[in-house]
């Protein structure tokens, strides 16, 4: 009896022991050189693995990174990318990543900071040179004043969805070609080269934009969205976001709020409802019906419409959508 | 024993020597860019505290030193990261019956090559799903029968060092965990374990997998093994002066399966967890057979509108304590509002029969409440 469990016993040290020893590359020193010192060498010849938690961040890293790339995006553009269950198979993909890629300000708080602990990979820690919040250098809006749940699941950081406006994306694509040229030094010149076409394209689809969302009456429009996710796209295209569905960030909507909405939509002529596709639309459709507006159901995400499928097709089926929308056709 | 503890100093050695390289690494290390704004505040640990307010009633408010309400517990977290390579965290719990208890408190060595992670401190054995969840967490307001009954009111935790490995090379999730910690005590309660001497230590593993059937759906899959002493406690003091008591072990060895459902396109209205856990003992008793006792539990929670939760849960579960074999039966079921992320108000019903075949009904309403940064969404 007693040889019995002392065998168990033994077999339990020898597996934790092998866990120590068997696990490939464990000499010592034990712990992974700094990242900083691998930097090219370590993806010479190969592809620098990129994993982003948005389309939107991987439809960039793609502009950028060409056939020197290999990219995986965590969450699809049709999800709420503030609520992405922390799936382990995700840490599959990340455990192998060179570089991964945030949109940061707190948007993926509740399930990206687990993932990164648990993903075994120091390159990707936070302060790791394979670790990236793309919000760098970018004029963040909704920054500092008084901060507390009172107002919601508010973000202490500014408003995340910066991507939005498109001007955004060259500041996103400016710091994902830093990024991978730190990470792989001999590409550097293809990675600027990549930058500055895709800079150029964007530029030039900006004042595109621009004049067409002014030709169909953007500039200066009041509208309602369901959630803070579009004063960026408000910014970027003169429209003017007058009241929420959602009285505070994450707050679903009260029948007083929602009496009080209809009667400032009716009184201050506005012109569209904008509603994100992760949301119920059934009583948004009522609010815009009784205030006689049209309502949308806007990808904010690349991937979150069929048509939307990389960051410039986004503002075209965004803008596309609302010019049908505009015209009482059917998007 | 003289080579598992072998095993262990050399485990220990490992674990030391990793520090140490992670040290002297850290002190050649140019700091990294960055971007965010920094000030001195922001350098404090991340810090939260979860509120626990309970109200009872039912049978077991006959009893005297019960009490129908009761502030079961405010739970203080402190998680910051310590340096490049490796990250704290302090989970405080403060309670009027338990006082102020260090519930873990340990260091994860993030650093370590070949998918490992490493932990030294005080933590919640990774046995099963159940048990690794801080009890205001729980979407219950009492624990399992079995959950109790082989671990306790408090859980299993104890001090001591874990390794988890990720396994390389599969095409689905598959992680194996390692434990060497103390015996723990449960508060003198009996359990599962019992310890006696420092040198009787608790050996514990645990393999997860987790498979993606649909985009919407999940299943993971564990098993979990724990080794441990059996001390002086249970046994019959007569005995005493032939045998060293502390030389007693007993093992659990476990199975548990949880199912996930929910729609990525609408996921803050519906959705639906189911879990079962199953759980064995086998204990060396004084010149007699081993003994074995068993429980588990199947439960399930469907979110079917943005706030709310309903669920129930089936119990069953030996009484260790016992010389026979006798299980009690419960069933319990609960409709949750929760009118934030950050907060949770949930009304429960608990009927369970009782190895003698008394019937015991318990009426809880469990409120938890939740502030500081907003942390993980619970997966």
């Amino acid at each position: 009896m007693m040889r019995r469990f002392g065998g168990l016993a033994r077999f339990a040290g020898a597996v934790i022991l092998a866990l120590g020893f068997l696990a490939p590359g464990a000499r010592i020193p034990l712990f992974q050189e700094d990242p900083v010192a691998e930097v090219g060498t370590a993806h010479a010849g190969g592809r620098v693995n990129v994993v982003t938690t948005t389309q939107d961040l991987a439809s960039i890293a793609a502009e950028i990174g060409g056939d020197r790339v290999a990219i995986e995006p965590l969450a699809k553009g049709y999800q709420d990318p503030h609520f992405v269950d922390a799936k382990p198979s995700y840490l599959l993909k990340l455990r192998k990543a060179d570089l991964f890629i945030q949109v940061g300000r707190e948007l993926e708080v509740g399930w990206a900071p687990g993932l990164i602990n648990s993903a075994r990979n120091k390159r990707i820690q936070p302060g790791g040179s394979g670790f990236l919040d793309a919000s760098a250098n970018v004029n963040i809006l909704e920054v500092g004043g008084r901060v507390g749940r009172e107002q919601g699941d508010v973000h202490p950081l500014g408003n995340p969805h910066y991507w939005l406006n498109p001007e955004n994306g060259i500041a996103m694509a400016a710091n994902i070609r830093d990024a991978l040229s730190r990470l792989a030094p001999t590409d550097a010149a293809y990675f600027q080269e990549r930058f500055a076409a895709f800079e150029g394209r964007l530029r030039t689809k900006i004042g595109e934009w621009k004049k067409s969302a002014a030709a169909m009456g953007l500039t200066g429009m009041k509208v309602v969205t369901y959630h803070r996710s579009w004063p960026y796209f408000a910014e970027a295209f003169g429209l003017e976001v007058v009241d929420y569905v959602e009285p505070r960030p994450g707050v679903p909507p009260a029948p007083r709020h929602v009496q009080e909405l209809m009667a400032v939509m009716k009184a201050q002529r506005v012109g569209l409802l904008i509603v994100e596709p992760y949301f119920d639309p059934k009583l948004s459709q009522q609010i815009a019906r009784n205030a006689g507006v049209p309502m949308l159901v806007l990808p904010p995400s690349v991937g979150a419409a069929p048509a939307a499928t990389d960051y410039i097709r986004l503002f075209d089926t965004q803008l596309d959508m609302i010019r049908k929308a505009l015209a009482g056709e059917k998007p | 024993m003289r080579q598992v503890l072998r095993a262990t100093t050399a485990l220990l050695a490992l674990v030391l020597s990793s520090a140490g390289v992670a040290a002297a690494a850290f002190a050649q290390t140019t700091s990294s860019p960055s971007t965010l704004p920094q000030g001195a505040n922001l350098l404090n640990p991340a810090l939260s505290v979860i509120g626990w307010f309970q109200g009872e009633a039912g049978d077991q408010l006959k009893e005297e030193g019960t009490s129908a309400f009761s502030l079961r517990e405010a739970e203080l977290g402190l998680q910051a990261n310590v340096d490049p390579y490796s990250r704290a965290d302090f989970f405080i719990s403060v309670s009027p019956t338990e006082g102020i208890d260090l519930e873990e408190g340990y260091l994860t060595l993030l650093a370590l090559p070949g998918g490992l992670t490493a932990k030294l401190g005080k933590f919640r054995g990774n046995f099963g799903k159940f048990n690794r969840t801080h009890p205001p967490e729980t979407v219950f307001a009492d624990r399992p029968l079995a959950a109790e009954r082989f671990f306790g009111e408090e859980g299993l935790s104890a001090e001591g060092v874990s390794a988890s490995w990720l396994l390389p090379g599969l095409p689905f999730y598959a992680n194996l965990d390692g434990e060497v910690t103390n015996t723990p005590g449960f508060d003198g309660e009996p359990a599962a374990f019992a310890p006696y001497r420092g040198k009787d230590l608790l050996f514990l593993g645990r393999l997860s997998t987790f498979f993606d059937l649909s985009e919407a759906s999940n299943l993971a899959i564990g098993g979990s093994f724990a080794n441990g002493a059996n001390g002086a406690i249970r046994i019959d003091s007569l005995s005493l002066p032939l045998v060293d008591p502390g030389a007693l072990r007993a093992r659990v060895v476990g199975a548990d399966m949880t199912f996930r459902w929910k729609n990525p396109r609408r996921a803050i209205y519906r959705s639906l967890i189911a879990q079962v856990e199953w759980m064995q003992r086998t204990a060396e008793t004084l010149g007699g057979p081993d003994v074995t006792r068993t429980g588990g539990y199947a439960w399930g929670d469907f979110q079917f509108a943005r706030r709310w939760h309903a669920g129930g849960r089936y119990d069953w579960s030996d009484n260790l304590d016992r010389a026979e074999a006798a299980a009690a039966t419960g069933v319990l079921g609960f409709l949750t509002y929760q009118p934030s992320e950050f907060a949770s108000m949930s009304a429960q019903v608990r009927r369970q029969k009782l190895e003698g075949g008394d019937k015991e009904t318990q009426i809880y309403f469990k409120t938890t409440f939740n502030i500081g940064p907003h942390g993980s969404h619970p997966f």
